[in-house]
């Protein structure tokens, strides 16, 4: 395998890779159940008494 | 030492704070923790730990006097080097006070010393308070990382206006200030990413992820585009090891990033954490804010190349850096959004908050100039705009608009509470400051955008013979009235810090504390 075709399996292993990547963060972070956490966590900055 | 009492004096004063400020701030907070307190999350560590450690907020103090010193040397900078666009008298005739000279020192101290103040400050303010812990290895850590960061800006401040330089944009410090900046770096890394290990808190807050990202990929971008050899063994001339095409690539690679990472993804997370604190709301969305910080850090690093369009860069490098310069449009409104909305049944706040004022004029400048952006990295839209006066315009309405507005809301919020103030010494001359600073910035970028599409055209513009209708020279008188203009709005941009600077002071100097304010209530 030369070089060029090395280039181009890595660029495409990559983009899907980056979209699979992308596709599961929405899902976790759409994940209904998470949502209740996650504006919790949203809560942090307000939470603090202390300046 | 010393150091570790005052915080918790501080601390003391601040629940007082609450009840004092009463009806405009500290009501509203108590309620709100304690909705939030008695609610889901029983591991949260309680916002009334007696047993919390002092937090180390000396050495922010400090970053908020030299965030505003900074600030209004490198604006002062860039009316001088603007007037000697403008005046070519005003190089004055000497080496050091010329344009090729001052313009990094303008650049450098604007983005690197009032932006990068800025932000080791407002960091060590934000980690410590959402990983409520106090700072990894304390407050001489903290330190070594704010003078060893000073001793860099004036290592390389000094070396510009001796004509020391690697002439790379943005990256002029020679190998000795490189090698320098890298040390402070690593231990800045080293000092947030402990305290983020010692935190807590069990989640990290996202204004952290956007701060993490700027200070590890600012590592790799510094180190990535200064790796290079001194030409010999005691000088300060250096040569990069990459050469041709390849430097110019990495350059920009670093150039974009450095927008990208420095006046973006790191002031995004001051926006995260300032914005919700100012207006005494969460974030409007926290799953957004991580869609935001996972698409802006995937795609940002890759737009680069769209510095280098109709070069000798490949052309599918420079389309790859447009593609993904347009895609960026999406995370860049997300994030935009997700601040504003957070105001949302808060807007009246706008009113009496200057600092929310600023925060949100940020957000709106930081949306217009993520739309500019993307439709200037077209090809079509860059062989008209490339190395004309519009980038300069584009620049700055995100450096003047974004950076500056969203660090001035910060200082308006944060300076009363570091010195344990009651408020801001005037609200009146912050809304000068207001006003003066937005017309300086209307004034700077619409004279460069009329000045630049006027260059980009008359340098295409061909005669009925095929021979090119203007010179060069011609090009450079038509835009001398656009350079006055751009002038005035730089100095009123400079006279609204000097505003800020002094009512900061006298916040400082004049304004009782706020025990006093309580012993009155």
């Amino acid at each position: 395998m030369d070089q060029a075709q090395l280039m181009g399996i890595l660029g495409t292993v990559s983009t899907v890779w980056f979209f699979l990547f992308f596709v599961a963060m929405l899902a976790w972070v759409y994940w209904p159940k998470h949502k209740a956490r996650m504006d919790h966590q949203a809560q942090i900055p307000l939470r603090d008494d202390r300046i | 030492m010393q150091a570790g009492d005052a915080p918790r004096i501080l601390d003391g004063i601040y629940v007082a704070n609450g009840a004092a400020i009463g009806s405009k701030r500290g009501k509203i907070t108590m309620a709100s923790a304690s909705v939030a307190m008695g609610g889901i999350n029983a591991n949260a560590v309680s916002a009334h730990d007696t047993t919390a450690p002092a937090y180390h907020d000396d050495v922010i103090r400090a970053g908020m006097i030299a965030t505003v010193f900074w600030g209004v040397v490198g604006f002062l900078m860039g009316n001088v080097i603007a007037s000697q666009l403008a005046f070519p008298a005003m190089n004055l005739g000497l080496e050091w006070t010329s344009f090729g000279r001052l313009r990094p020192v303008h650049t450098s101290a604007v983005i690197f010393a009032f932006g990068g103040n800025a932000m080791i400050a407002a960091s060590f303010y934000i980690v410590q308070r959402t990983c409520r812990t106090p700072l990894f290895l304390g407050s001489l850590g903290a330190w070594c990382v704010f003078w060893g960061y000073q001793i860099f800006i004036l290592l390389a401040a000094s070396g510009y206006v001796l004509g020391i330089t690697s002439g790379k944009e943005y990256a002029e410090p020679e190998w000795y200030v490189d090698l320098w900046l890298t040390l402070v770096w690593v231990l800045y890394l080293v000092v947030f990413a402990g305290t983020l290990m010692l935190r807590r808190e069990p989640h990290i807050y996202v204004a952290n992820w956007f701060i993490l990202a700027f200070i590890v990929t600012v590592a790799m971008l510094h180190i990535g585009n200064n790796i290079q050899v001194p030409v010999s063994f005691l000088g300060w001339k250096s040569y990069t090891v990459p050469g041709g095409v390849q430097d110019a690539m990495i350059q920009w690679w670093y150039g974009h990033n450095a927008v990208g990472f420095f006046l973006t993804a790191a002031f995004l997370g001051m926006m995260y954490y300032f914005i919700p604190k100012a207006a005494n709301r969460p974030v409007y969305s926290y799953r957004l804010s991580i869609v935001h910080f996972w698409s802006l850090i995937f795609l940002y690093i890759w737009a680069g190349p769209h510095h280098l369009h109709y070069t000798s860069l490949p052309d599918w490098a420079q389309t790859l850096g447009m593609t993904f310069s347009i895609m960026l449009w999406m995370p860049s409104w997300g994030g935009m959004i997700n601040g504003l909305m957070t105001l949302s049944g808060a807007w009246d706040k706008l009113r009496t908050d200057p600092s929310l004022r600023f925060s949100v004029t940020a957000l709106a400048f930081y949306g217009m100039s993520t739309f500019e952006g993307p439709m200037m990295s077209i090809k079509a839209v860059n062989a008209l705009s490339h190395y004309t006066d519009w980038t300069v315009g584009h620049v700055h309405s995100g450096a003047m608009g974004w950076v500056g507005f969203i660090t001035f809301g910060m200082l308006y919020w944060l300076v009363p509470q570091l010195w344990g103030r009651a408020g801001l010494y005037s609200q009146r001359l912050a809304n000068w400051h207001f006003w003066i600073a937005t017309l300086g910035i209307v004034f700077y970028i619409t004279s460069m955008w009329v000045s630049g599409i006027m260059q980009g055209l008359m340098w295409r513009a061909y005669d009925e013979y095929g021979f090119l209708q203007y010179s060069f020279s011609e090009s450079v008188a038509a835009m001398h009235p656009f350079y006055v203009i751009r002038l005035l709005g730089g100095l009123l941009y400079l006279v609204g810090a000097l505003i800020m600077a002094y009512n900061l002071w006298k916040t400082v100097t004049s304004v009782a504390p706020v025990r006093a304010a309580v012993a009155t209530a």
